[in-house]
């Protein structure tokens, strides 16, 4: 480690690392944010993204905004909040697993896993398969007053 | 004539190093979400004390035993991990998170489930093979059960 070429990898891994920390951020994001412009989803997502959601499955770039609107139609808003990320390296291509709780408005709550496959693009990093598995649900709640601290 | 080696600033070798306890800890969540018991090799050393599972560590054969004992309880797991602090010490280095875990016993039934409030509390050590967690603790503070 201590050594030049060897510290220049280890650095090269990490800007990676968290350049796909930051994709898999953003990508959760997009539902709360209600951000389905394609525009967008094209710095998230490869033309041909392959999405799993158990409940619910899509191909492609093309559709995806109309797909991804029709899930979250039935809530006033959602909230993902993921953490421990990990981030597995092979070269240009990627697998991230992270751990998340979505709280959605009216009235669902769930845990589960992200498994999510990313490639190198000259762009930059994009998610080319997603699959989620749902561990646990409960009530989500109601939405909240400006008042909560 | 000898290679000169630039010198590599410490704080770039400090957040490499953070960077790969912090991996340590995304790692134990996959082992303990997922049963991946094999995996504990490359996660906790061999001689990992502490307390975890509700009662002492006595090494990493005794921790599977524990691990296998309490998740085997539950068909499934979720273990969120955050917020994690990395105190480094040279070749050693304190580490803190918080967990939310959730368990639900039968895995048909999702509704189902216990869901516990911690803190992580660890000690890791530089080893040949990269970082290993020395010293575990788990100090749960809220649980709710949810039917």
């Amino acid at each position: 480690m201590r050594g030049g070429v060897d510290f220049e990898v280890r650095l090269k891994e990490l800007a990676d690392r968290a350049e796909l920390l930051a994709l898999f951020d953003r990508y959760l994001r997009v539902p709360d944010e209600g951000r389905w412009e394609r525009s967008w989803l094209e710095t998230i997502f490869t033309e041909d993204v392959s999405l799993d959601y158990t409940l619910a499955t899509h191909e492609g770039l093309d559709g995806l905004a109309e797909f991804g609107r029709a899930v979250h139609a039935q809530f006033e808003l959602s909230h993902h909040f993921g953490a421990n990320c990990l981030v597995k390296l092979d070269g240009d291509r990627a697998s991230v697993r992270a751990n998340m709780i979505a709280t959605h408005v009216p009235d669902v709550s769930l845990g589960g896993h992200y498994l999510f496959e990313a490639v190198r693009t000259r762009g930059g990093w994009r998610c080319r398969r997603l699959k989620m598995n749902i561990v646990w649900s409960a009530s989500g709640g109601r939405q909240a007053d400006q008042s909560a601290f | 004539m000898p290679h000169e080696v630039p010198q590599i600033p410490q704080a770039m070798l400090d957040l490499i190093d953070r960077a790969e306890i912090t991996d340590l800890l995304s790692r134990l969540g996959v082992c303990f979400d997922e049963g991946r018991f094999d995996e504990l090799g490359d996660i906790f050393t061999e001689d990992v004390t502490g307390d975890l599972f509700g009662g002492p560590l006595l090494g990493r054969a005794h921790l599977e035993e524990k691990a296998r004992e309490a998740l085997g309880r539950c068909e499934r797991h979720q273990h969120v991990i955050a917020n994690v602090i990395v105190d480094l010490r040279a070749d050693q280095a304190g580490v803190r998170a918080n967990l939310i875990s959730t368990h639900v016993a039968v895995a048909a039934e999702p509704t189902a489930f216990r869901q516990t409030g911690s803190a992580y509390e660890f000690d890791a050590r530089r080893t040949p093979d990269g970082w290993r967690l020395s010293k575990a603790a788990m100090h749960s503070l809220w649980t709710k059960d949810q039917r």
